[in-house]
């Protein structure tokens, strides 16, 4: 879920948020876009997205998530190490990175490798 | 000149030197407007100019160019702007010097649009879009007792992640000349100028002893939005929404690559930030007083 948050977006809600069907495969390998610089700050990170001037805040969740977003990972991987890090269940952190997953490939953050 | 005309005094011309940190800006004008246009910018501390500057752009203004009674501003010998109002004149030079400062200077310091101030030996950033309050701000925390660095370009050398000052005087506009006023009676009677977006805007130079000794870390990060009526609040705001809401007032950032933005974040994990919402301006300065105070 993507939320304006005072003139940036904070991504990466809590229990609760209304999940949208998830649309990235589990194969999908996320990569970064060029364009987007990653700033980590406290337990948070932030990026910046110099083509849009766009600024999106992650959680903590989020922000691991974003690392292990490296091309070379399908979504389903990053998945299970969410899992273990974490203490989720497989289909938990699945649906989780894909949530997110496709909140950043619609913000123009993510791309497919 | 042609010879069918009577010499001019406003014809002559003169040079003045306008420094800003490392950045000089070479100005040829008629006399009289070099006057006004040195009144309009205060002389920086010697410690943040030095003698031979990383950078000088030449301006030069013409009279009767390129029309009889028109004005034209020329940056480098490429003409910039031309007009037939003498009031449009020193502000857009001034603009212009200003834009000048932050090209150049922005290949060296991090630059924030941003007020800048000091306190105890801390520097306090206030970084905000046009019309957030800064240059209100900034203008009351001088009364007060704070050093000043900028009201409006924030300078922060990115190896010492130290405030530098940005020598410009303090512009207010209409609605902060009115709750300035007491704090500054000159308001009352001084000339305001008219930008070329028709918009008034009244000089304010800081006092020649408002500067500080030397440069300041970032002790503090304060966002300020200015909202009529509301509550004057000063709320902690976590460093990743504060970076957040600072990189798109970074004039520099991009420019000085990965450089910038590093300076940036390591100067906010030393600062601490805050969200002003400022209803009124004594609560402002009082709730900031307590922060500086520590």
């Amino acid at each position: 879920m993507v939320v304006q948050d005072e003139g940036s977006h904070r991504i990466g809600g809590g229990a609760g948020d209304e999940v949208p069907p998830p649309r990235v495969p589990a194969s999908w390998k996320p990569l970064h876009s060029p364009s987007v610089s990653a700033f980590p700050l406290d337990d948070e990170l932030v990026l910046h997205d110099s083509r849009s001037g766009e600024v999106y805040v992650l959680n903590r969740t989020g922000a691991r998530i974003w690392t292990l977003c490296d091309g070379s990972s399908t979504a389903a991987s990053v998945a299970q190490a969410m899992s273990a890090t974490f203490g989720l269940s497989y289909e938990e952190a699945l649906a989780d990175v894909r949530e997110l997953v496709d909140d950043l490939r619609h913000a123009g953050l993510l791309r497919n490798d | 000149m042609t010879s069918s005309r009577a010499p001019r005094a406003a014809w002559e011309t003169a040079a003045c030197d306008i420094n800003v940190l490392d950045f000089r800006a070479r100005v040829i004008a008629p006399p009289a407007l070099l006057r006004e246009l040195r009144a309009s910018f205060p002389e920086p501390p010697a410690w943040s100019t030095p003698a031979a500057p990383l950078a000088t752009t030449t301006f030069q203004l013409q009279i009767d160019t390129p029309h009889p009674g028109w004005y034209e501003l020329a940056r480098e010998g490429l003409p910039l702007w031309a007009s037939g109002q003498r009031d449009e004149v020193l502000p857009y030079l001034d603009w212009a010097i200003n834009t000048a400062a932050v090209e150049r200077l922005g290949q060296r310091y991090l630059l924030l649009h941003a007020g800048a101030v000091a306190r105890g030996g801390q520097g306090l950033v206030l970084p905000a879009a046009s019309g957030s309050g800064k240059t209100t701000l900034t203008a009351a925390l001088l009364k007060v007792g704070f050093r000043y660095l900028s009201d409006e370009v924030a300078a922060v050398e990115p190896a010492s992640r130290r405030l530098v000052p940005f020598a410009k005087s303090l512009r207010v506009k209409q609605g902060g000349r009115r709750v300035l006023t007491p704090r500054y009676p000159d308001l009352t009677s001084s000339v305001p100028r008219r930008r070329l977006n028709g918009e008034s805007v009244w000089y304010l130079l800081p006092p020649a002893n408002a500067w500080p000794s030397e440069p300041m870390p970032v002790r503090y990060v304060v966002l300020p939005e200015y909202m009529p009526r509301a509550r004057t609040t000063l709320v902690p705001l976590s460093r990743s929404a504060a970076l957040a809401r600072l990189l798109p007032q970074s004039f520099s950032v991009c420019t000085l690559g990965a450089g910038g933005s590093d300076a940036l974040v390591e100067m906010l994990r030393t600062a601490d930030c805050y969200a002003l919402a400022a209803g009124d301006l004594d609560q402002a300065l009082d709730l900031l007083l307590q922060l500086t105070a520590t």
